[in-house]
């Protein structure tokens, strides 16, 4: 015995070494926030989001983590660095509550924090010099209504009270004044055969005071983002009107409008209500002091910033004679929109440029292929790059393009051509224009990086790696470094394009790249944060999971005290302390039906159910079958026991066999008789069914997981006869056995057979044990019902695990 | 030996999938180790398929009663397999055909009996044969008969039904209630019989699902 126990314990150290050794090495979590980064002070804060929440502050140039917050757990935390201070936004209380924290840069120190109540994922945050505006929509017994919250940014104090109105946040626009406009979005209840509208308004709040200056009702919702210039509000409206017909027939119609809304008195200086199917494309864009807005249609309309007649809102419009690509791009007075025109079955592309002063097209160019949008405008350069396609399906091939345009005249500058198709967009950093191409070459696709100069448009060099880069290009004065999809983190030199370090990162890179002091800094999807120099040699490896989930303190709690509970009774079992158990009906009903099968020479059927042995109810199930099959091999009495998986039916042949065994009858184990039928749930019942009905089994055993398969088993037992035992812990199908068997072992009845059959005095102690555990339970039920009845909420957090 | 191994391999999975679920630097090991489960799973699919073979091809030599039904099984079972092994399982393949045209169709029939057995047990579990059976039948009547549109047309149909909405009797009153409370009270005493059982395997103490019954 005790060589045994020895052996046990040896085995079990050994392999729990193995496991740390492997361990050290751990595999990590994903889903780091993006980093925010101070260039000044050269510390990176990251946040490790959903489930062990916590934001760090690194160090770059001290290699080290120099501080840690804690936060609520959340799926999101939003990071901004704002001078010496940080801004961190969480989700509390699953989504209902925002958790803010705003804490010193270089120490990590809270400075202040605030929890804001709040119905929606969403938070608006607004700054200025000295204040932090929160605007949160807030749920009132299904009523939406908006908050907006001012703190000082230093200290936390709440500089007004809470400004409230009815309706959910769209946005909050900063004015010229310092003040802010607040966008509303309302809807009216339904009424009757009156179905709910959506209407808006427009606030106004003195950031002094947060009262409102003035309210603006609008109907009709929101088509795109208001914005401020010089004292007035743009935006465009969408407003579902029911038209009558002279036949009776109700139309609907959608009526768009621009609107242009004073932000000093609340005034709607114009709105221009566009034609039937003019839908605008986008936001508009403010160009040379008035608003612009092109339209699927291929209409650029420029309205008047404060027009004189409000009923001639409109300073030029022009008929672009093709459909808008992408919203328009302004410098310099000049308007660029890539458009599409059809010929016949053919897409035409072009690049049109309008003078914003007068709305006169300056110049058209046609393009080959389909543009890669956006544009990018420099100085004096309109970059436009195309995607050729030739040949179809399997035989497709890529062309990329890269056009230099003049803006002025639209003449192209300088082209140049590369096979591929673009896979991220371009990137423009001071005159040298990075293009990440992905091209064909034999039977493989390469990645390449190159980088043009675009006052001349040549290419200056081209990197090539087997790998996707997916991160953003981090562009220093001697490298442009990247991550690629296999791991590693490249470093590619800016004069020439030579590899200057390939570090291999062992999984994707989970953030930006941060560069301080010439080391880079960056997490991976292993959960660790690395920091490498500029040879490529890794600095520090930082493991930032932490080492318990305090957040699951509570389960753990809970687990010890009935752990302590069971084994308090296990112990006191074995000192040999005489236990009671109540007598359970369908255990005891098993030699009844043992026996009736042994006198009708029928075989008994056993099933396990429809779960694989790593559930709990199959190793329940397996070991109430190690009972039966005892009593089967005594009685000489055949027993069946068709699995639903085959890990389930080697284990139930090991305990057959071994109960065979015990009773000293091994010679009339048949392992033909505890076989596999298939994966399939129906499939399986129609292979029970059909066991049932041929063999006609005088007892039919149901122990495991239950689906809805339950009642079909149960009730084609019942019609052949048998006597019926089934037991299950899954409550939807209980009704089910209870209706169609004779005797139901519910839930933990289960659990209890196995110590109830073996009359093993350990495990008639561990039943002691779970009553103990229940009594330990309702008392706690009660109490925090009692509690919750006085409105001591603080109760729920203790049992909280998110 | 044969037991101390496998109670060892048992006792440390155990602590390992509890430590991991509190350790988030360990937490992946979960995944790793259903992984090895579904390997492990995977070569033990060729076990059950060689046991469903064996089973059936004895049957067939012997020529059991309805061994016919056997030979109807392995002509199905190699068939599905080989056209799956052969053509691959993509649209259009016979093993897809047997799929769509054979295996769903007897799957869907299946499932339907569930209809009827469920008619046939209600028929049996609501006869009131005591005052507890009573209850069942009334309230399961009322549970009915909210749930079906004429139900609720009858109810309203009363004098007194407008002031008592037969809905909120039945989702607030007799589901949200009695229903839920039921439910609970048996989930939380499973849920404590899983705890207890899983202790037990822990320590060693239940050691029947290793065969033997001790």
């Amino acid at each position: 015995m005790k060589i045994r126990k020895s052996v046990f314990l040896f085995a079990v150290a050994i392999l729990t070494v193995l496991f740390c050794l492997c361990a050290q090495k751990a595999y990590a979590g994903k889903n780091w926030s993006d980093q925010a980064f101070s260039e000044k002070e050269g510390i990176a804060v990251v946040g490790n989001e959903d489930k062990y929440e916590a934001v760090y502050g690194i160090s770059i140039p001290e290699k080290k983590v120099i501080w840690k917050v804690g936060m609520p757990k959340s799926h999101s935390v939003h990071i901004e660095i704002d001078g010496d201070m940080v801004i961190l936004v969480a989700l509390e209380d699953a989504g209902f509550s925002k958790n803010v924290k705003v804490v010193d840069l270089k120490t990590g120190k809270v400075k202040w924090e605030e929890k804001i109540p709040s119905a929606a994922r969403k938070t608006e945050v607004f700054k200025d010099q000295d204040t932090i505006y929160f605007g949160v929509d807030q749920d009132y017994r299904d009523v939406m209504k908006a908050k907006v919250y001012a703190f000082n940014k230093t200290s936390g104090a709440k500089k007004w009270t809470p400004y409230e109105a009815m309706g959910n946040i769209k946005g909050m626009v900063p004015t010229q004044n310092g003040d802010f406009i607040l966008i509303l979005e309302k809807t009216s209840q339904a009424k009757g055969n009156k179905p709910a509208e959506k209407s808006i308004e427009l606030v106004k709040i003195d950031k002094n005071t947060g009262k409102d200056v003035w309210v603006v009702p609008v109907k009709g919702t929101f088509a795109s983002i208001p914005t401020e210039h010089e004292s007035v509000v743009y935006f465009v409206t969408q407003n579902i009107e029911t038209v009558k017909g002279s036949d009776g027939k109700e139309t609907v119609n959608i009526v768009r409008s621009f609107q242009a809304v004073s932000s000093e008195n609340g005034q709607i200086l114009s709105t221009f209500v566009f034609a039937d199917k003019d839908k605008p494309y986008g936001d508009p864009v403010y160009a040379a002091g008035n608003p612009v807005v092109v339209t699927e249609q291929g209409k650029a309309i420029c309205f008047e910033s404060k027009p004189s007649d409000p009923n001639k809102p409109v300073k030029w419009e022009v008929d672009l004679g093709a459909a808008p690509q992408s919203n328009i791009l302004v410098q310099d007075q000049l308007a660029y929109i890539p458009t599409m025109k059809l010929d016949g079955e053919n897409k035409v592309y072009s690049v049109v440029c309008l003078d914003t002063a007068s709305g006169q097209q300056k110049w058209t160019n046609k393009v080959d292929g389909v543009p890669e949008l956006p544009l990018i405008v420099a100085k004096d350069t309109v970059i436009l790059a195309t995607r050729i396609t030739q040949g179809e399906g399997k035989g497709q091939t890529f062309q990329f393009k890269l056009q230099g345009i003049n803006p002025l005249d639209g003449k192209e500058k300088w082209n140049g051509i590369a096979d591929g198709k673009l896979e991220n967009p371009l990137f423009l950093k001071d005159n040298m224009l990075f293009v990440m191409l992905a091209a064909k070459k034999g039977s493989k696709t390469v990645h390449i990086i190159s980088m043009y100069d675009i006052t001349t448009g040549a290419a200056k060099w081209a990197y090539e790696t087997e790998s996707v880069i997916n991160t953003k290009l981090f562009v220093d004065e001697d490298s442009a470094d990247f991550g690629t999809k296999d791991g590693f983190v490249v470093s590619v030199g800016i004069a020439d394009g030579k590899e200057l370090y390939k570090y291999n990162a062992k999984s994707e890179l989970d953030t930006t790249i941060a560069a301080s002091d010439k080391n880079l800094g960056f997490a991976t999807q292993e959960g660790e944060y690395i920091i490498i120099n500029d040879k490529g040699v890794v600095e520090k490896e930082m493991n930032l999971k932490p080492w318990f989930d305090m957040k699951k303190i509570s389960i753990l709690l809970g687990c010890l005290v009935l752990s302590a509970a069971l084994s308090w009774y296990i112990y006191h079992a074995r000192k040999g302390k005489e236990m009671f158990v109540r007598k359970i009906a369908g255990l005891q009903a098993i030699d009844e039906a043992v026996g009736r099968s042994t006198e009708m020479g029928k075989p008994v059927l056993y099933i396990t159910g429809l779960a694989d042995v790593d559930d709990i109810q199959t190793l329940a199930s397996l070991s109430i079958l190690g009972h039966i099959a005892q009593k089967t091999a005594e009685y000489d009495t055949p027993l069946v026991v068709p699995c639903c998986r085959s890990v389930v039916m080697s284990t139930a042949q090991e305990v057959v066999k071994e109960s065979y065994l015990k009773a000293g009858r091994p010679d009339t184990y048949r392992s033909e008789n505890i076989h596999y039928l298939t994966d399939d749930q129906f499939g399986y019942v129609a292979g029970v069914d059909g066991i049932m009905v041929r063999e006609k089994p005088a007892a039919n055993f149901y122990m495991g997981k239950f689906y809805a398969e339950s009642l079909i088993l149960a009730e084609t037992g019942h019609s052949t006869g048998a006597i019926q035992i089934a037991g299950t812990a899954e409550a939807a199908q209980l009704p089910f056995f209870v209706a169609a068997c004779d005797y139901t072992l519910i839930g933990e009845e289960l659990f209890a057979a196995s110590a109830y059959l073996s009359k093993d005095a350990q495990q008639i102690g561990s039943l002691k044990g779970q009553d103990m555990a229940k009594a330990i339970i309702l008392a706690v039920v009660a109490a925090g019902c009692l509690l919750l009845t006085f409105e001591m909420h603080w109760v729920k957090l203790l049992f909280a695990t998110q | 030996m044969r037991r101390e191994i496998p109670m060892a391999i048992t006792t440390l999975t155990g602590l390992i999938m509890i430590i991991v679920f509190f350790v988030p630097r360990w937490e992946d090991w979960s995944d790793i180790f259903l992984k090895w489960f579904t390997v492990i799973a995977g070569f033990a699919l060729v076990l059950g398929a060689g046991s469903l073979l064996l089973v059936n091809l004895n049957k067939i030599s012997r020529k059991a009663s309805g061994w016919g039904y056997n030979v109807v099984l392995i002509i199905g079972l190699l068939a599905t397999a080989g056209s799956g092994i052969i053509q691959g399982i993509g649209p259009g393949t016979m093993f897809d055909f047997i799929f769509v045209y054979f295996f769903t169709p007897l799957s869907a029939t299946m499932f339907s009996l569930l209809a009827f057995y469920i008619a046939s047990a209600a028929f049996r579990a609501f006869k009131a044969k005591s005052l507890e059976a009573g209850l069942l039948l009334v309230t399961a009547f009322i549970v009915m008969l909210g749930r079906v549109p004429i139900g609720e047309m009858m109810w309203n149909a009363l004098p007194f039904a407008q002031s008592i909405p037969l809905t909120e009797i039945i989702e607030k009153w007799i589901m949200g209630c009695f229903n839920t409370a039921g439910q609970r009270a048996i989930m939380l005493g499973a849920s404590i019989g899983i705890i207890s059982v899983s202790l037990k395997i822990l320590l060693g103490i239940e050691r029947s699902y290793l065969g033997g019954g001790d």
